[in-house]
């Protein structure tokens, strides 16, 4: 792996002697300082472009696509006052999919922090711990997100739906359950997945945060006694407790946006028993079933989550921070 | 140091502009003569595909040897709102796509009046307008007067049987109505004892004998599957599309295509549930006798459990997946008989026949024979149609199809004159011939395209344009409610809202709840609907 990364370097290096001027004159200290804006600027430009169109624009628009309608007739927006808040306020009550999507996002979110979240920090302080299989279980945990979503969940749909009935049928057990079909067991089914794919990336981020805990304070524990179970509960989880708190945080707004991989799974046709508000949303723009009529009312939606979810979030942040635990 | 970032700088660059060349050029981009007039057709890429397309644009060539066509063959690029943001930059001078909402191209200005062009006649044939032949579609391509898209394909759908597994297993009908024996036929030609029955359309000698002519006949056909382990259907799990448009067919052949039309345009009277149908009054029409006559066979396939499996696979049974099992079948213990899909079918699963044809040459495109099962006429006096007996009424896709060209092109002439080229009836009997789907114009194809065509292509060719065949379209947008409410009606056929949960269509519904009856299926999809739209 050294002798590759060195072998890189030395073609680099190569290359910038060939392209490297010989006798170059001195330069300036004021072109010297145009040349570094000129970089800056070349750097900087394209995201702080990009930025304008995708985040400021988009979001300009979406704010303002929240009061207009769409006309079919002339093919433009026009002014819609607060109706596309109030029907989306009246779905809420008078469409069945609301309900169901409600109760998998807070379903999915609850899942995540009470079980998802503790399984990702006992995961990661083995791992942290170096008990034995450690490369092996970092590589099997880390593998979903080194492929891509779709490649992910379609592997798991044939799996599930193909090789887990096979297996069982192997095994004497006749008719065992799609577990991707009905209302029974298609929801635990993708919060499953969901748990399983997202194990990786936290699995990482959390093991940053352990191996960053000061070692002497480990020492020191352990000299005054402190068990594994201790050293876990005392010293690194408070220690690694911001890194937590971003997660919670970045979870409360996950509960309005979550589509839970439904998309991937069963495109604009998910079931309503599997829906969360995320897919909800996400089917309305995105799609053949999506026209331009159905922007405004989920650009409504959105700005009604955001107003749910921007104090929630700044809520539980100081909860978290003022009554999360602390190292003793 | 800064020459190394000059490098990375470069190949970071290079990268990123390969990447998007990838995004915007795709297996397309072809060499093409740059002293000749370049003309882009965009084509949706799909079951009908795009041989008859190269064909066309190779007698166009010969036809003009300056000029030179692209074809720009994608699937995503052209859904209704990828094709409404990159219309007006895409330099694409004609589009044949599908499933679009024409209506909001139109007042976005994105279409070239071309009433003009498809009034005029070509070569010395009638104009396409008089040849198009479907009253339903010419009055709702038409926009304050004028055209600015026209039909670009039509296609029907149903239950695609297979042939061979039906001879050898005798899943067909005598006269004094008992099954035949397996193996009673030879070469495709009867000679058990007795004779076949005349099937759905009361004539003996045609193709459909032999075939369940009632319902009862339709379920007892099904049981006796069961006893030879044979799923009588399967479909794709994983798309809506399919199952909706199943079950569509036969609630259209009950209803006929009059009551039928009646969902399009919400105006008519209702020969079945006799009443006047308006916008305000149309949330009647989900009592349509057809509704139940299709969700009664619905449940009577679920509970009867007369399906393969994989149907229900939600997450991985494509319909191109759907397809490949149902060809595979046939080599395993436990086959399936029919398959929901269109008339595409055959065309778009070449690449699964091309690969069993290599172990035995019998199962090769064109080889084996598949049909449209006929839907059979409900037998009870109370379920009785509202059409008369002797008609068929297909349903047909395509009704949101367009061939138009784009307003903005700057080769205005050479448009029109490819568009009149692409349309004419020589260009749309090559379209059927190589796509094995129809156009919903007059054309006819010579001995030679008609013999080209596959068994099932031959047979569904024949159906549609059968005398006593009406077609009956899915999705036109024929009336400003619809065209005003598209997010409000994507529902309208089949969802329910059963006192378990709503469902999208009563197969998956019947399945998912094991307690929901047709009644509350029927009374479900009423329910469904709590508010009406005003305009």
């Amino acid at each position: 792996m050294k002798g590759i990364k060195n072998g890189i370097k030395d073609f680099f290096y190569d290359i910038s002697v060939k392209l490297t001027p010989k006798n170059k004159k001195t330069k300036s200290h004021s072109a010297a300082k145009r040349e570094a804006l000129i970089f800056y600027i070349c750097i900087l430009a394209l995201p702080i472009l990009q930025m304008c169109i995708f985040y400021i624009g988009i979001n300009v628009n979406t704010i303002k696509l929240a009061f207009e309608k769409y006309n079919p007739d002339t093919g433009q927006y026009v002014w819609n006052g607060f109706n596309n808040f109030k029907d989306f306020i009246i779905s809420l009550s008078t469409t069945t999919v609301m309900p169901y999507a409600i109760k998998n996002s807070l379903k999915l979110y609850l899942i995540g922090v009470f079980i998802g979240l503790p399984l990702n920090l006992i995961f990661a302080f083995f791992l942290y711990k170096k008990v034995p299989g450690t490369g092996f279980f970092r590589v099997i945990l880390f593998l979903p997100q080194i492929l891509s979503g779709v490649v992910t969940s379609i592997m798991f749909a044939y799996f599930v739906e193909g090789a887990v009935p096979a297996i069982f049928e192997k095994m004497g057990v006749a008719d065992f359950p799609n577990l991707l079909s009905g209302p029974v067991y298609t929801f635990p089914t993708i919060i499953f997945y969901c748990l399983w794919s997202g194990f990786g990336s936290q699995l990482i981020i959390y093991g940053t945060a352990m191996s960053g805990v000061d070692e002497s304070l480990i020492e020191a524990g352990k000299l005054d006694g402190l068990s594994t179970f201790g050293e876990f509960f005392k010293i690194i989880v408070p220690l690694i407790f911001p890194t937590i708190t971003t997660y919670l945080v970045i979870g409360i707004a996950g509960f309005f946006t979550n589509q839970a991989s439904l998309y991937n799974f069963f495109g604009q046709n998910a079931q309503e028993y599997t829906q969360t508000l995320g897919y909800y949303l996400f089917v309305k723009v995105v799609g053949s079933k999506a026209t331009l009529g159905d922007y405004p009312v989920a650009s409504a939606a959105g700005l009604i989550f955001t107003c749910i979810a921007a104090p929630l979030t700044i809520l539980v942040k100081y909860l978290l921070e003022r009554f999360g635990p602390s190292v003793e | 140091m800064k020459a190394l970032k000059k490098v990375l700088a470069l190949t970071m660059a290079l990268g990123t502009a390969l990447s998007m060349t990838a995004c915007g050029l795709g297996e397309h981009r072809e060499n093409y003569d740059p002293n000749k007039t370049l003309l882009k057709v965009g084509l949706m890429e799909g079951g009908i595909g795009r041989v008859w397309m190269d064909e066309i644009i190779a007698n166009y060539k010969a036809k003009n040897p300056d000029v030179d066509v692209e074809v720009v063959y994608e699937k995503e690029l052209y859904n209704h709102n990828n094709l409404l943001t990159s219309i007006s930059t895409s330099g694409i001078d004609v589009y044949f796509v599908n499933d679009i909402y024409m209506h909001e191209f139109v007042a976005k200005d994105y279409f070239m009046d071309i009433t003009d062009l498809v009034g005029q006649q070509y070569e010395g044939e009638a104009s396409i307008l008089d040849r198009m032949n479907v009253d339903v579609l010419k009055e709702s391509y038409e926009i304050n007067d004028k055209y600015y898209a026209i039909p670009y394909y039509m296609a029907t759908f149903g239950m695609v049987y297979d042939i061979d597994l039906f001879e050898e297993k005798g899943f067909y009908f005598t006269a004094d109505g008992t099954f035949v024996n397996p193996n009673s036929f030879t070469d495709g030609v009867y000679t058990g004892a007795g004779t076949l029955s005349a099937g759905p359309d009361g004539k003996t000698g045609t193709v459909d004998d032999g075939l369940p002519a009632t319902y009862s006949q339709f379920k007892s056909l099904m049981e006796y599957m069961s006893l030879y382990n044979v799923d009588a259907f399967t479909w794709s799990g994983k798309d809506l599309y399919y199952r909706q448009r199943l079950l569509a067919a036969w609630w259209a052949d009950y209803e006929g295509v009059d009551n039928w039309n009646l969902n399009l345009t919400f105006s008519g009277y209702d020969t079945g549930l006799k009443e006047t149908i308006t916008p305000e009054t149309a949330l009647k029409l989900q009592g349509q006798k057809g509704k139940q006559y299709a969700t009664q066979f619905a449940y009577d396939v679920v509970r009867g459990g007369y399906f393969d499996d994989a149907a229900y696979n939600s997450g991985s049974q494509t319909h191109t997946a759907a397809q490949d099992e149902f060809l595979a079948s046939c080599n395993t213990s436990n086959p399936t008989a029919i398959l929901a899909e269109g008339q595409w079918w055959e065309n778009e699963a070449q690449d699964t026949f091309n690969g069993m044809a290599k172990d035995d040459e019998s199962l090769a495109y064109g080889t084996r024979r598949f049909g449209m099962l006929p839907v059979p006429k409900a037998d009870d006096t109370a379920f009785a149609g509202a059409k008369s007996a002797e008609r068929n009424t297909v349903i047909v896709g395509g009704g949101r199809s367009v061939v138009a060209i784009n307003k903005k092109t700057e080769k205005a002439d050479l448009a029109k004159d490819f568009f009149l080229f692409a349309n004419s009836a020589d260009s749309m009997a090559l379209f059927t011939k190589y796509s094995g789907c129809v156009r919903p114009y007059d054309y006819e194809l010579t001995t030679e395209q008609y013999n080209y065509m596959t068994p099932f292509q031959k047979s569904t060719y024949d159906l549609v344009f059968d005398e006593n065949t009406d077609v009956a379209f899915l999705d036109v947008m024929a009336c400003d409610l619809r065209i005003n409410n598209t997010s409000f009606f994507h529902d309208w056929m089949w969802r329910s809202k059963l006192p378990q949960g709503t469902t999208d269509d009563p197969l998956t519904g019947f399945k998912d709840y094991s307690k929901a009856t047709v009644a509350q299926y029927i009374q479900g999809l009423k329910d469904y609907y709590t508010t009406w739209p005003s305009n």
